[in-house]
């Protein structure tokens, strides 16, 4: 494995006596001769210089600084609920610039073809009577929210802050996933792993030209400005479920690098239609929420009524439009794994143009000719639920069991619109420093959008959230089954 | 700023103070142990620590206090988090305030507290509690002296400040009133009417547990008196630790709230301040003699009482009819 070099010692060499390559599967850092791909060369330099003994203690060091800076999630146990930190991989994933490029620009397109689509299906629906998406793929949506039809939305942005999964297929090319249209999370951990990778590696980062996230939170407050007329004068708050949240951290980080308030439903209060917050000196009219709490939940007078996480009122105030709410209520509806499978078509509807990114094929169960494709070959394929997420729900087809297969066959035939299949897919892996190697394990990314109305003001800062299954083999990188990050480093050509 | 964090705030600084108080006692109270007096004075003396601190009398046996049992409640009082007044109780809490007002909050005295709560929690499980108590008792109270210096130094002066100072004071003043209150009901003559009490000694321990020994020498004979000390921890004006010396901070940083919220609402809050803060300023020992010294100290308690409802009425928790009425 790795390069044989005059000057690299036999104990770093060892470093990587565990790294598997396999053809068939994309590797980040290694070419399939075993020579490192360009981004990853100065990396490979800096790890080989390093000692085992190094590397553990940096690792130890950034643990120790994310549990001391509380960076943690909540994690709901049997009878206790215990805080833990998000586990960190010291090893940056790099990405070109040249390939972050034609990300960014097939992200913009997206998600300015899905705000446009958004728009269309709450008010004429045209792409629907077009038969381009099918009519009753949208109205049987759990997420479709019927009284938004023909409510105006602040300046047509129905999603503004996105985080869409991608992943690389063996060829080397992203795909896109998923999108996360309705409260996306995960921002804070691509920040805060910069932040504690600049004091881990102090010496690292000089020379490599990575391009800066930290302006984040100035570009989101931008954003959220822009969505009342009232601009900079405007009030805006966070909405949060509040402390048992298990994204509880992400909400106080992100109130305090924009300097807004962090408040929870009980703090709001909606008089004649307008929506205002306690505070010591009176109440306070409010203006935008940046709500992170489930459509569902946002006023009990409206959806659920024994929720007491939201606000009563609060639909009415938002309705009369005194009221943003970013993301807006229903946008649900496009990022169901069904509806999923539509978003080629509404790039090339809305926008006469190909999409830059690809999505990967997806099987309706509702259609029955594809139902029967998927019924046939359900040891191949990976059955997702539309409505679930955090990797819940989901067979992997050769992963599975005959029982489990079976189980999946009965709740496909029962409701074959909650379905959807796709192939098994061989994420591709990068370098990961665990138990004292370098080994590989498979990555997804998560970059962020922010999306302002039109595909130039639209802001991702480069790179985004790396995901890790930090389990050997594993392909599944959600942080509530074992999965960990990465700092995102995305390079400035030079 | 917003009303549940203000009442956030206000929390931290009471159970920061709170546990700092725990802390104190349990180390006046276990070195006690080892000097000579402990022979005569300890029943008394565990009686006296527990009343202070609000916990239920410990067991006797044989009408002498059980040593063992009272040292697994002073570990209970060192760990146990469903106790309110157990050190580790109160830095739990405090810490949930500041983690749900972390954005009010600097990186430095945010991580202080989490750093202090992640060392408590490692504590827990340590066997030999016992034998390195006191150099732990140690370290945890400079590590609240240095959230004491954080919160003056890195944090913004405004109402957020003002709150945990307002809160930080309110449970010193019951601090000091429950601990003189314990110290007449258990060694005090006539039931405690009398500003005497039958050992002398025991005010040496009150002095300590209020961080004032030293302090009282500079102004007294070293020989502690009952009447000085209570009227020393009562009315001295310039003992960082007297109830006077913090009710006059109160009076003052509730002025400032007013001020800073522009706010109609904070009348009946700042009167009942600035009476306690007259009735402190201009008192005597002679009145508390006229008064009888635990009269005197539920009549602190009481209007200290006052002021924590009057902040729930007139910045946490308002009625919002009377907003738009």
């Amino acid at each position: 494995m790795a390069t044989k070099d005059e000057n690299v010692s036999e104990s770093a060499l060892s470093l990587f006596s565990n790294y598997a390559l396999d053809g068939t599967i994309f590797d980040e850092m290694f070419q399939e001769n075993g020579r490192p791909r360009s981004p990853y060369q100065k990396l490979l330099q800096s790890i080989l210089e390093l000692q085992s003994n190094d590397l553990t203690q940096r690792q130890q060091a950034a643990d120790l600084t994310f549990l001391n800076r509380g960076i943690t999630f909540t994690v709901y146990g049997e009878d206790s609920t215990i805080e833990r930190i998000f586990p960190y991989d010291i090893l940056p994933r790099i990405i070109s610039e040249q390939e972050w490029d034609k990300i960014d620009r097939g992200l913009c397109q997206r998600i300015h073809a899905i705000n446009l689509f958004l728009r269309d299906a709450y008010h004429e629906g045209r792409i629907l009577q077009e038969g381009k998406v099918p009519f009753d793929l949208i109205y049987s949506c759990q997420n479709y929210q019927r009284d938004m039809r023909g409510v105006k939305v602040a300046n047509d942005v129905y999603t503004s802050i996105v985080g869409s999964d991608l992943v690389r297929l063996p060829s080397g090319e992203f795909a896109v996933l998923e999108d996360n249209l309705r409260v996306p999370s995960g921002v804070s951990y691509m920040l805060a792993n910069r932040e504690v990778m600049t004091q881990v590696f102090p010496g690292m980062f000089g020379g490599y030209g990575i391009k800066p996230i930290g302006h984040y939170g100035q570009a989101l407050l931008q954003q959220l400005q822009t969505l009342t007329p009232k601009g900079r004068e405007a009030t805006i708050v966070l909405l949060t479920p509040g402390i048992f949240n298990s994204a509880y951290f992400e909400h106080t980080f992100l109130a305090r690098v924009m300097g807004i308030e962090l408040v929870e439903g009980a703090d709001l209060l909606v008089h004649d239609s307008f929506v205002y917050m306690r505070t010591t000196s009176g109440l306070q009219r409010v203006d935008v929420i940046y709500r992170r709490i489930d459509d569902e939940y946002v006023d009990p007078l409206h959806f659920h009524p024994d929720s007491a996480l939201g606000v009563s009122g609060l639909f009415n105030a938002y309705r009369a439009g005194n009221v943003t709410l970013a993301n807006a209520l229903g946008t649900g509806i496009a990022d169901d794994k069904a509806v999923y499978a539509f978003v080629p078509e509404m790039i090339r509807y809305y926008l006469g143009e190909e999409p830059i990114l690809e999505n990967i094929e997806t099987y309706l169960c509702m259609r029955d000719n594809e139902r029967a494709y998927v019924l046939e070959n359900l040891d191949k394929l990976v059955v997702k639920a539309v409505g679930e997420s955090g990797g819940y729900g989901m067979l992997i087809g050769p992963y599975s069991t005959a029982k489990e297969r079976e189980e999946f066959r009965k709740q496909i035939q029962a409701e074959p619109r909650n379905y959807i299949a796709q192939p098994t897919l061989s994420l591709s892996r990068a370098p990961c420093f665990i138990n004292g190697k370098v080994a590989s394990r498979h990555v997804d990314l998560r970059p962020f959008i922010l999306y302002g109305g039109e595909q130039e003001n639209t802001v991702i800062v480069p790179g985004g959230l790396t995901r890790v299954a930090l389990r050997e083999g594993s392909l599944v990188v959600n942080s509530s089954q074992g999965g960990g990050s990465k700092d995102t480093w995305v390079l400035q050509d030079l | 700023m917003l009303s549940r964090n203000a009442d956030s705030m206000y929390w931290i600084g009471r159970y920061m103070e709170r546990s700092e108080n725990t802390i104190r006692l349990l180390r006046v109270r276990m070195n006690f142990m080892v000097g000579k007096a402990a022979e005569t004075g300890n029943d008394r003396g565990w009686q006296q620590f527990f009343t202070a601190l609000r916990q239920p009398p410990p067991a006797m046996k044989n009408g002498v206090v059980d040593g063992e049992v009272a040292l697994q409640m002073a570990h209970d009082l060192t760990f146990n988090t469903e106790n309110s007044n157990s050190i580790t109780g109160c830095i739990n809490k405090a810490r949930t305030n500041a983690r749900s007002v972390r954005s009010q909050l600097s990186s430095q005295l945010w991580e202080h507290v989490n750093r202090l709560y992640l060392r408590l929690n490692s504590w827990r499980d340590n066997q030999n509690w016992h034998q390195e108590r006191d150099s732990f008792f140690r370290e945890l109270e400079s590590s609240v002296s240095l959230f004491h210096g954080l919160t003056l130094s890195s944090l913004l002066h405004d109402e957020g400040w003002l709150f945990i100072q307002i809160g930080s004071h309110l449970e010193r003043v019951f601090s000091v009133c429950n601990l003189l209150e314990a110290h007449f009901l258990h060694f005090g003559v006539d039931g405690g009417d009398e500003l005497r009490t039958v050992d002398p000694l025991n005010g040496i321990g009150v002095l300590r547990a209020c961080n004032s020994f030293e302090s009282y020498c500079r102004v007294y004979d070293p020989r502690p008196e009952t009447s000085l000390v209570t009227s020393f921890l009562l009315l001295n004006a310039y003992l960082p630790n007297s109830v006077r010396f913090n009710v006059i901070q109160i009076a003052e940083l509730l002025r400032q709230v007013a001020g800073a919220t522009e706010t109609r609402r904070a009348g009946d809050l700042n009167r009942i301040a600035g009476k306690l803060q007259a009735r402190l300023q201009y008192s005597q020992i002679d009145d508390i003699i006229d008064t009888g010294p635990r009269a005197f100290i539920s009549e602190i308690t009481d209007s200290c009482n006052q002021i924590h409802e009057a902040l729930y009425d007139t910045y946490f928790n308002y009625e919002i009819e009377d907003v738009f009425s």
